[in-house]
Formats: C-alpha cells, structure tokens, sequence
C-alpha cells in the first residue's frame, strides 16, 4: 500500500486526492480513469496521468537493480576498475588509482597540480589495454580557461614515449601504433563553459554524448568550483544547486561506467579565532564526492592527502609535476635531498630568513 | 478520511454507497459518527446490514489499545541489539544499535560514517549471520572495502563470500526513488533480501542527507513533507520489521560555529539516538584515523558523552588484524 | 532568452508557461522529476524540455583536444602569446601571455612590473608574426601615474629592442597613440571603467591587452581588516568582470599586484614553504587567477654593454602550461631583457 503523498505526483494535484480521500497508490488504480476524474475532482488528463505516474511506480522496477536490490557479492564481482595516476604511490594509496564509476574531489591551492593531475587521468584512461590501461576516451569540462592544449600534447607524447618503451610482444606493438600523440588527442573531448548555467548545461547533454560515445572512461569538470563561487546572491539556492548536480554527476559515473573527477578550490576561513584553508563551496559540500583527494605543500615537496575514502584508509604520498606529467616524487624520503631542479628554482631569496610558520595559537 | 467505497466490506454494494451518498455519507468516518438507526430510516436501507457493515468498517479502521505489560513482553522478547563493531561507540550507543529505533551518524566528510555504516554491516552479516539491507545514495559502498574488513575477520572466503551475500544494497539517487525502495522493502522486500539467510536485522542508509538535500531551499516547499515521508517510512520499518536502523547525515556550521547535524529541526526529532562524529584534534599531522564521537541525543544515556575510536581498528589492515588474532589467542588458551 | 525560442511541441512551452516557469535559464535548475511535479508533463515530454534548454544555453559543442591543437577552434585558442619581446623572458612563458584569462605579475616595488607591463603595451601593437596581436592596449592606473616619460624612451629605443623586427615595421607603428590610459582613484571608478569604458574600445577593436596597475591598492585601501567578507565580495565581482571580458574578446589580462606577508594560517602545509611571500588578496583573489608570475629583485649588480642593471628575476609561480621555472633579468634603457642564465647568479649573490 504505497500512500499517495510519497509519490511523485504534484502538489496540487495530491491535495485534490487527498482531499477526495484517496490514501494509497492501490485504490487509485482500481478506479477507471473516468470515475477518478469524478470523484477527485481532477480533470480527465490529470487522472491518466495520475494513473500513468502510479502504476509505473508499481509494476515496473524503477532502474536495474534498484527494485529488488544486489547482494554485496554480486556488487563485489561488478566492482570496477581504475586509471592510473603514474605516480605509483598515489595510486597505491588510492588502492590503484581513480576508480571507475565513482566521483572524486581534488581539492588544493592554486598551482599545487590539480589540473596536471587530471589532464595526467585524462591520458592514462587512453592507455590500452594490453599495457594494462583501460583503452578509454575522456571528456574534459574546462571552466577556467586553464587548459592549454600544448600542455596535454606534452603529456600524450611522454605517456606514449613511455609506452613504447615497454612494448615487448607483438600485440602491444600492434596497440602502439594507435596509441599516438594525434590519437590522444583526438579521444580528449573538450568542453568550454563560462558560467554556471553553461555548466548546467553541458552535464544535462552528457548522458547523450556518453551514449554516442561509448568508449568514455573519464569525465573530468575543472573546476566545479569556479563558476559557482561568483554571483550568487541566495546561497541556499547555490546549495540546492550543487546537490543535485552532485547526483546528476553520481548518476552518470554509476550509470556509464566513468570516473567522474571534479576539482574544488581551497578558501580561507575563520574558526575559532585562527585562520585557516578549508576547501570550498561549504561543509555539506564535502559530503558530495566518494573520494576527496587533497594536494598540497610540505615544505617544498608536493603531497597528495586521500582525505576521505570508503575503501582506503587515510594517508599522504608525495608527488611532483615534472615536464612529464604528474609523476613520483624523484625521491623516497621528501625534503631529505634537495627538490629536483625545474621544480622549485634555487636563487637570490635563499639567503634571506625563513619561512613564518604559524602553529596554532 | 477514507471514502466509502463499494466492495471495501462484504455487503457494502454500489447501491448503498450511492444511498449513503446522497445522504451525506462520503467517509468511513461520517458513517461511524452517524447514529445508525436514524440512518437506517433515512436511507431505507436494512438497519442489521448497516451495523454489520459499520462493524467491519470498524475493525478495519481502529487502533488496538494494548497494556503496557504486553508491551514490555513484547519488547523484551523482540528487541535486539545489533553491534557496530566498535567498543567505544556501542559504549556510547547502550551496547549497540537497537532494533526498533533510527539511529542517526552525522559528521563532516572524511569522519568514518560509511566505515563505521560498513563495520556494522559486516558485524551483523558476519557475526551475526543474519541479513542487512544497505541503501547507498552516494555511490560510496565499496564492496572490495566490504571484503577486506570481513578478510580480517575470517580467513574462509566461503565464510566472506556467504557473508557478502546476506549484505543486499540498493543504489538510489532520488527522493522519489527512495520512497519506492522503502516502500519495496515494506512490502516482501525484507523477506526477498533474507533469502542469503537469517532474517534481516538492520536497516543502513548512507547517506540520508544526501538525497534529501537537494529537495530543500530554494522556492521548493514541498522537500518538507517529502522528508517526513521518509522518516515515516523509516519508523515504520523499524518497528514493523524489528529492525535496527542506521542513517548517516551530514553536519553544518550554526551561527556560533558549532557543529550541528544538518537537515534542521524537524529531522532531528526523527532519530531515537544520534551521534555526532568529529576528527580528533591532533596537533601535528594533518591525517589521523582517530574520531570523537558525542553522544548528541539519547534516552539512555546522559547526552553529550564523549569516545574516541580509531578507524583502524574498524577496519585496519594490518593492526587490527593482529589484534583480532592476539584476542583469539589469548581466548583460546 | 525567451521560451519561444525552444524547438519544442507548444503544448510543453504552455505547461512550462503554466508552471510559471519565466525564464529558459531557470528550467536548468530543476531536477527532472521537480520539473514533472510542476509542468505535469509526462517523463519523456521532461526529458525534450530540458534537452532542448540545455542545447539552447550550450554555446559550443565538445570539440576534441587534436581540433584544438590543430587550430581549428581559434574562439577558443587561436594559439597566438603575447610576445615580451625578448626571447630569454618569451621562453620561459612559452612564447608569451595566453590571450585569455587573468595573468597576474605580483612582487615587491622597485622590481620591475611596471616596466614589464609597459613593454608588453608596445609589444601587443606588433603584427602577429612578431609576437604581437596587432592592437592597442588599455592601461588602468589606480596607484601611481602612468610612467609617461618612460614610455617616450622605450618608444624611441624600440628599434633597439625588437631587432627581431624589420626597421620599417617598427617604425610604421605609432606605439603611444595606441596605448589607452585611464585612471581609477576608487573602485567604483575601476568597476565602471571595466563595465563601460573597456568594453567599448574592444567593440572598435581599439585594444587587445588590458593592464590593470595596480589591483591590490584599492581593494587594500578600501577595506579594513574586519571587512573580509565585503572585501571578497568586490573582489570576485571584479575578477568576474574581467573574466567575462577575456573570454568574450579573447583579451588578454595582465594584473599587476603587490606582495605582502604570509596571513597567520593554521594550516600552512597547504602553501609552498618557500613563499615567505604571497602576492597580496589572499586565496579568494588566488583562485582566480589563471598564470601567476612573480619578480624579485635581486642584491648585486649585472652590466651589459656600457649598461649595468639590478639583476631580477621572474618566476613562473602557477600556470596551467608551464612548470614552474624562473630566469633572470635587467631592465635596460630600450626595455626589460632578459640575462643568461647562471653562472651569472653566482658571481653577483
């Protein structure tokens, strides 16, 4: 006995119900469309479409497996794969990189590497498969202006350079030939948007172009953030707003086999009496993504933080941003040697007093 | 306020309805309000069949009162405590999460409410060997996460995999869908998911908040009433089904900084129990796999009790396996 | 935009209408089956509506990143930089400023961004294959006043400079007619210049470089301390602004900014130790910025030819395409130029 007010019916026309004294799904669909109409006092469209709204709900399982449900066995044996970050430490503290079918946050300071790291995603999901990737495609929604395409042709050549040094049987040699600079590149789908609506918009169109595109693997937004953090005067608006793309962006990753990576800017804030860096769009906020991966500084020595996972327990790894791509940190221990050369430039400030660092109080 | 209609009882035909009608009868309610006799007249119907009528409709539409004696028995014979796994949390939670009641987890992101959502669906599947339903709203479940913690538990995939079987998991990403699903459970769906064995004992939606949120603020006015259709739907279950039931929310800031648990006042009175999960303020690393968790409310144990917990020890790879082995050890001997 | 505009059946533009649903925007910002409950429309008919919105507010479709580097989407990269006008300083940019977003030169006073931004004034005049866009630039003075004898001397030593540059090219361009100067003493004065005034000489195109010296002294002086949420308001709309002017002109921005001490932050691990320094406006200001350069000026003295200059340095701090690197500089009587890299360094620290 499903009861009238919890289904997706509206409003109005579930006071008229009500009102008639209608309480259940069931006795809603005994009546004829005529005598509904009648006694609901509904016009006789309303009282199809009632009809038609409820018993969708009843017969019909709503998604796959979402009527009767899947045992965490079967969930286990469907459990997707992952791209690889080339930093293998990163990707052994996320458990073997970014995993399909799941959302993720990177969250950092301007300049700590996230769009390196997800252009890098964006390269590795090409990979093919014989080399252990994915052989996948990727869109990237770039909302910053922050992608330089010379940049990504860059990376593509070290990602294919590196392939082609491990091709040792015939068949990677033949998937070599389509792993190409110009191919990466071509498989990289691009998306400009400039404000929130634009943004709305794009994702609204996905499932279509995932469709038409099946072999994408990797939806990457750069940044989420931005278009929201301006011209918003009703925040609780903007919070209903990214909630539900929060789930629009949850349904494609589930429903398309895509890793869904978002970027996120950092923000300063109060709290009891001391400054400090949170990231943005609000504490709920947090809550949206599956993972959220934090980059940021220590000392000079970048390092990635999985600062909230369901599968991995929490850790930080270092990293850098090499010509390359995002790579390992060149060395084990950070800060024990110097920092690698282009990474950080020695000069004339080193002789000048250090850093402040506050501590707490 | 339910309307007469034919065929709701025996002897409740179209003509009598019609008869009613016209005599201002349209509710169960008007009927049983009206004095029958002068109905009788009044609609030239059979007075006996009115009574008889009135009697079923009766039966059908009233609450039974019931002692407080056989309450208690009931309660004492049917209540069960279902453990999350973690010492310090059922210390706070009385021992454990009772069936019958809405516990509430809230915290910000990254404070372990899947881990301890997840420890506790392994308990029960495991430990217990009965069913646990799992409706996830953020595509946050991760089985591989479900078998390492059963992994540390028992060496015998047989033993894992029978456990991951009694975990059945719902994926929903609307309100709407919610509702069904609950609804679903409500009508043979707890029965379905006990096939992998036991009866089902706990309840887990992860995150509750989620797939509320997004109904509310804005010009939208009906979010309201939709939430309190789930927090219905979840009470009836619970007591219905004699289940426990775990929910998991998300926190804000209030205007003095403090944490609350989020979707506002009217949801709070929703959950028996709630507790609030923090990170545990270290002074050095930025990472550390210890939370508090407050006791927010109650009505067994004084409020605002404080625990720490590791999340390692939910769920620890190598630590907690090593302390599980050193405890069956020790056991043993 | 209206709802008529949509290719779809009347019937769902009268639902929509009925719902009271005014603007195509707004149908955006319901979820599918909220739209269901207030146009009562069948799921399918929802599915249309916001499709045909959706493709209506999508201003480009997805272009793939070989079509990007092929040059074949020059409104969203037409692949040309902004020239310095000096091979040393262009390679460590990559051939210049992008020609969109907001490129940031932050450092102390006295170490050489006024000079920096002067010389790309001059340089953005030079045809394209020079390094130029082949128009003016808009320089917004909000501290000092505009540096005009300087600019007279680096006009008339440009020839020096660009010998990169045939003689008759160079001499065919009329550098300080073509540079726009405007004065803002207040930040109502900058935001109207930015709304009004800019959007004009780009409509005439007039200009493709606007300079904004400095930004940080009126959002500083402006605001006191306990105005941090005020503060950050302005400053968002106005990077807002300048964002929407770059991406609608494809006009290259170049924000000049003071530095000042690192704010006492509790978690300071999220900031490179190295940076006893930040430029001046804090993450909100950071975070819109799409390259950020820094120059310092260094102790010593470097000489070239009969010239000797204070050796600086520019470092690139953040951009998207360039790793962070850094090379060392002098300004000279004709322009800034850049030095060879170390050992030069050595010697003079």
């Amino acid at each position: 006995m499903k009861p009238v007010s919890a289904s997706p019916l509206s409003p109005s026309v579930k006071v008229k119900l009500l009102n008639a004294g209608f309480h259940t799904s069931e006795e809603l669909l005994q009546l004829k469309p005529l005598q509904l109409s009648k006694e609901g006092g509904l016009s006789l469209e309303e009282a199809l479409e009632v009809q038609q709204i409820l018993s969708r709900g009843v017969d019909q399982p709503g998604e796959g497996g979402a009527r009767i449900g899947l045992t965490a066995l079967e969930l286990l044996q469907q459990e997707e794969r992952s791209i690889v970050t080339f930093c293998s430490q990163l990707d052994t503290a996320l458990g073997g990189g970014i995993p399909l079918g799941r959302t993720s946050e990177v969250c950092g300071t301007p300049g700590v590497g996230k769009t390196q790291l997800c252009l890098q995603l964006c390269i590795d999901v090409q990979i093919p498969e014989c080399f252990g990737g994915l052989g996948g495609q990727a869109v990237f929604v770039d909302t910053e202006g922050s992608l330089v395409v010379q940049r990504v042709a860059d990376m593509a050549h070290a990602a294919v350079q590196h392939c082609s040094l491990q091709d040792h049987d015939s068949e990677q040699q033949e998937a070599m030939k389509d792993f190409t600079t110009e191919n990466i590149l071509d498989h990289l789908y691009l998306m400009r948007c400039h404000d929130y609506v634009e943004l709305l918009a794009q994702v609204q169109l996905l499932p279509d172009f995932l469709v038409r595109n099946s072999k994408v693997r990797l939806l990457v937004i750069d940044s989420l953030a931005f278009p929201f953090r301006r011209h918003f005067e009703d925040l609780s608006v903007r919070t209903r707003l990214l909630n539900g793309l929060a789930q629009q962006l949850i349904q494609i990753a589930s429903q398309h086999r895509v890793a869904v990576v978002w970027t996120n800017q950092m923000t300063s804030q109060v709290r009891s009496g001391q400054w400090e860096l949170v990231p943005a769009l609000g504490e709920s906020w947090g809550h949206s993504a599956t993972q959220r991966l934090l980059l940021h500084w220590s000392g000079t020595q970048r390092q990635a933080s999985v600062f909230k996972s369901p599968s991995n327990t929490e850790r930080s790894v270092p990293y850098s941003v090499t010509q390359h791509g995002f790579r390992d940190a060149p060395h084990a221990s950070p800060g024990a040697s110097g920092p690698p050369r282009r990474e950080a430039p020695s000069g004339g400030l080193s002789g000048s007093k250090r850093p402040r660092m506050q501590e707490g109080q | 306020m339910v309307v007469l209609r034919e065929g709701m009882c025996p002897g409740l035909d179209e003509n009598i309805v019609r008869d009613l009608r016209a005599a201002n009868i349209t509710t169960v309610e008007d009927l049983v309000a009206s004095d029958t006799e002068e109905l009788a007249q009044k609609c030239s119907l059979s007075y006996m069949a009115l009574l008889a009528i009135r009697r079923v409709l009766l039966a059908q539409h009233t609450a039974f009162p019931v002692s407080g004696a056989d309450l208690y028995e009931e309660l004492l014979s049917s209540t069960a405590i279902v453990s999350t796994s973690v010492p310090s949390l059922d210390k706070l939670l009385d021992s454990g999460l009772y069936t019958g009641e809405i516990t509430e987890l809230s915290g910000g992101p990254g404070t372990g409410k899947s881990q301890v959502c997840f420890a506790a669906a392994v308990h029960t599947a495991h430990q217990l060997k009965q069913s646990v339903i799992y409706i996830d709203t953020t595509g946050g479940l991760s089985a591989s996460r479900l078998l390492q913690m059963l992994q540390v538990q028992t060496d015998h995939v047989e033993e894992q995999m029978e456990a991951l079987q009694r975990i059945r998991v719902f994926r929903v990403f609307d309100i709407f869908s919610l509702l069904g699903c609950l609804h679903t459970i409500r009508c043979g769906g707890l029965q379905q998911a006990s096939l992998g064995g036991g009866s089902v004992k706990a309840v887990i939606v992860d995150s509750v908040s989620a797939i509320i949120s997004p109904t509310l603020g804005g010009k939208q006015n009906e979010g309201m009433s939709l939430m309190m259709q789930v927090a219905g739907a979840l009470k009836t279950i619970a007591k219905d089904f004699n289940v426990a039931v775990l929910v998991t929310n998300h926190v804000k800031r209030g205007a003095g900084g403090e944490l609350q648990a989020g979707l506002g006042l009217s949801w709070s009175h929703v959950p028996r129990t709630r507790l609030l999960l923090e990170r545990s303020k270290s002074p050095g690393p930025l990472l550390g796999s210890t939370r508090t968790a407050t006791l927010v409310k109650s009505s067994r144990q004084p409020c605002h009790i404080k625990a720490e917990f590791d999340l390692n020890w939910v769920s620890g790879p190598e630590e907690g396996l090593l302390g599980r082995k050193r405890a069956r050890d020790s056991s043993d001997s | 935009m209206s709802l008529e505009q949509l290719e779809l059946n009347p019937r769902i533009i009268i639902a929509v209408k009925n719902a009271n649903i005014g603007a195509a925007g707004d149908i955006l910002k319901f979820s599918g089956p909220d739209l269901q409950r207030l146009t009562r429309l069948s799921v399918s008919d929802v599915h249309h509506l916001q499709t045909a919105v959706a493709a209506m507010f999508r201003k480009n479709p997805p272009v793939s990143a070989l079509q990007l580097y092929r040059g074949e989407c020059p409104e969203w990269d037409c692949g040309l930089r902004v020239s310095l006008g000096c091979p040393v300083l262009d390679g460590v940019l990559r051939g210049g400023l992008l020609p969109w977003g907001l490129t940031e030169l932050a450092g102390p006073s006295g170490a050489g961004k006024s000079q920096l931004a002067l010389q790309l004034c001059l340089s953005v005049q030079y045809p394209a294959q020079y390094g130029g866009l082949g128009s003016g630039a808009l320089y917004i003075c909000t501290e000092d006043s505009f540096p005009i004898r300087r600019l007279k001397q680096l006009q008339a030593e440009q020839p020096c400079l660009r010998r990169d540059v045939p003689p008759e090219v160079v001499s065919s361009i009329c550098f300080s007619d073509n540079i726009y100067v405007e004065h803002a003493a207040d930040l109502e004065a900058l935001m109207e210049c930015v709304s009004q005034r800019v959007p004009v000489l780009l409509a005439q195109g007039l200009i493709r470089l606007l300079v904004v010296d400095s930004v940080a002294a009126l959002f500083r002086s402006e605001f006191q301390a306990d105005q941090g949420l005020e503060r950050s308001r302005h400053l968002m709309a106005f990077a807002s602004a300048l964002h929407k002017l770059s991406s609608a002109y494809q006009l290259p921005i170049l924000c000049v900014n003071q530095v000042g001490w690192v704010r006492k932050l509790v978690n300071t691990f999220l900031l490179p130790v190295d940076s006893k320094v930040l430029p001046a406006l804090g993450m909100a200001w950071a975070n819109q910025v799409t390259v950020r350069l820094m120059v310092t000026r260094l102790p010593g003295v470097v000489s070239m030819e009969t010239q000797s200059s204070a050796p600086r340095r520019l470092e690139v701090v953040f951009a998207p395409h360039l790793a962070r690197d850094s090379c060392f500089f002098g300004v000279w009587r004709e322009g800034t130029r850049g030095l060879p890299p170390p050992p030069t360094q050595d010697a003079s620290s």
